[in-house]
């Protein structure tokens, strides 16, 4: 379950002296290692100056562009990158709307879009009376193959406010949360370590009230199938070897998924990848081997399978 | 030399400097296309090959939708895939102008817009409507010129395939995108044409709720630095940030922007002014 709690006060440090103990102490695929952390998020969030600082030095630099490398949307600014994490900071506006009807920050912001994440992360409330947000929690492996439609079981549901100081840390994939705009600008701070689970798994959007995955977020694996379809429209069957390593070995199961489908489309579904993906880790993988090779590929497909089974 | 050289070395002769006389371009796509194509296959698959290798591989030159092989000061080359709209997406107005060629087996549409004569791009005005002006088919290897300054385009895929495209974009020449609804085809929003702008517009408005002691000799210099910017939404978002901060030298700013180029900044900074009756100079 995310985990909410207001951190001793702690006196104020330097962005610099924060990102020094991250650098020596922190450990980005352990989670207990992001509540060690605390202290020292509580330290920046404690200076409460430092952001503004950091932001007009950003604007007044002489030949760099203001966050010229951010590569997130344009609320998000990154204050420090290690070798194994970074620090950012959220700005959260209240609903502007730009009077055609267009609400201009529901986007941006992706307000009342429920989520998962697929990192785990710590996030503290820095200005503002932070924005509200429905936490619930679901036990991702216990969905079996395609989770959209599926039922989310989702449980534990609770609202907070992330005001200021108070700190959440959020569990990758099971903690579920929607984000509801807050009254005036409101800004958080966020630890971010780097983990190999935002290249490899997804991020899903929920429906509450219906309690079910309703879709994927936009992500490196959707920009990884998007690449694996722009080649294929592009490119025929030229890349099929490289196809058949990552439909065979690549540890994301959607990648695996989407070199299977674009294999079979291309008719060079060879007899050790379709094996392969019945037996594949993942039940999304399996789910589709067993629906769409045995339709797709005939009575030669289903003899082998029948074999496998 | 090969097909993707001789464009870029063609591009880099004749798009330098204006992004106007394109037809020796169209040629040169019409007549190598095939072989150019083949040149991007080979080197997309050297993104693909990274990610084989490399599973936390991420590449900057590729957004989804848009693979780039080429950029320099005046223009830049990517193919772009398009793949089926859904029904409400807005049409949006381009940044530059560009070429664009269909790279892909099949025939796609582009249906263009007209703007309205008098259209002000720097201006929003929600009751600007498109005009539906012509619609292309373009058969693998066909090229269309569109002109951002008139022309504003809906790119429709081939029924159940992506559409694929080279475009030879020139450099960015209008700040803002306007984004129409695709039914009525009024005018609903617009955004900066860069993130630069919108994260600038964030800076500002995150400068206008500093509290406590604040740092005066920092804060001031950068909200007159964004008071400069080309995009009039950011301007006043550092404007707004100046007159909460120091109502002094915000006056003084709000005078100066009665005589903004823009009419949305220079109308509001009267209208502000008179509210709050203070002389406008």
């Amino acid at each position: 379950m995310a985990t909410v709690f207001r951190p001793p006060t702690a006196s104020p440090i330097s962005l610099a002296a924060c990102a020094e103990w991250l650098d020596v102490n922190l450990r980005p695929e352990d989670p207990e290692s992001m509540l060690e952390a605390a202290g020292a998020i509580a330290g920046l969030a404690a200076n409460q100056s430092f952001l503004f600082d950091f932001i007009c030095d950003g604007i007044t630099h002489p030949t760099a562009p203001y966050q010229g490398s951010n590569t997130y949307t344009d609320h998000t600014i990154i204050l420090h990158t290690g070798a194994n994490y970074h620090l950012r900071a959220n700005v959260w506006l209240p609903t502007e709307s730009y009077g055609t009807g267009v609400k201009l920050t529901e986007d941006i912001h992706a307000y009342h879009l429920a989520h998962n994440h697929n990192f785990h992360f710590l996030t503290v409330g820095y200005h503002g009376p932070g924005y509200r947000t429905l936490i619930a929690r679901h036990d991702p492996i216990s969905i079996v193959g395609e989770p959209i439609g599926q039922k989310a079981n989702l449980h534990g549901h609770h609202e907070v406010q992330l005001e200021r100081g108070l700190m959440i840390a959020f569990d990758a994939h099971t903690d579920v949360h929607n984000q509801i705009p807050p009254e005036s600008l409101s800004i958080s701070l966020n630890l971010m370590p780097n983990q190999n689970s935002v290249m490899r798994t997804e991020q899903f959007e929920y429906n509450l009230e219906k309690d079910t995955v309703i879709g994927y977020i936009r992500g490196h694996v959707t920009q990884r199938g998007k690449l694996i379809k722009m080649l294929g429209a592009l490119g025929g069957g030229s890349y099929i070897p490289e196809l058949r390593t990552m439909a065979l070995s690549f540890p994301c199961a959607r990648t695996r998924l989407m070199c299977m489908r674009e294999l079979l489309r291309l008719g060079a579904l060879d007899d050790t990848v379709r094996f392969a993906s019945l037996e594949d880790s993942s039940s999304l993988v399996q789910e589709w081997a067993r629906k769409a090779v045995v339709s797709a590929t005939g009575a030669r497909a289903e003899a082998g399978i029948g074999t496998l089974n | 030399m090969s097909a993707l050289e001789d464009l870029t070395s063609l591009a880099d002769a004749r798009l330098a400097e204006r992004f106007s006389d394109t037809r020796e371009i169209e040629r040169l796509l019409q007549g190598r296309l095939l072989e150019l194509r083949d040149e991007l296959v080979s080197r997309a698959r050297l993104h693909f090959l990274h990610y084989e290798k490399n599973p936390n591989y991420s590449s900057s030159n590729f957004t989804g939708t848009e693979l780039k092989f080429h950029s320099s000061t005046s223009y830049e080359v990517a193919v772009n895939m398009v793949e089926a709209r859904s029904p409400s997406q807005f049409i949006s107005t381009l940044a530059s102008d560009m070429i664009l060629s269909n790279i892909g087996d099949h025939e796609l549409s582009i249906d263009t817009y007209r703007l309205p004569v008098g259209w002000s791009h720097e201006v929003f005005n929600p009751g600007v409507v498109l005009e539906p002006s012509e619609k292309h088919r373009l058969n693998p290897g066909a090229t269309l010129f569109l002109c951002s300054a008139t022309q504003v385009p809906r790119i429709i895929p081939p029924a159940g395939e992506p559409a694929l495209m080279l475009k030879i974009a020139g450099s960015k020449l209008r700040s803002l995108i306007w984004n129409f609804d695709p039914v009525s085809l009024r005018a609903q929003f617009t955004a900066a044409s860069w993130v630069t702008g919108q994260r600038l517009k964030v800076a500002a408005k995150v400068l206008g709720a500093v509290e406590g002691d604040w740092n005066r000799e920092k804060v001031i210099p950068a909200l007159r630095r964004i008071l400069g910017d080309e995009n009039h939404d950011v301007r006043w978002a550092a404007l707004e940030s100046l007159c909460l901060l120091d109502s002094e030298l915000g006056t003084k700013h709000l005078r100066e922007a009665t005589a903004d180029p823009h009419p949305h900044i220079a109308s509001t900074a009267a209208r502000t002014l008179d509210r709050l009756g203070i002389a406008r100079a």
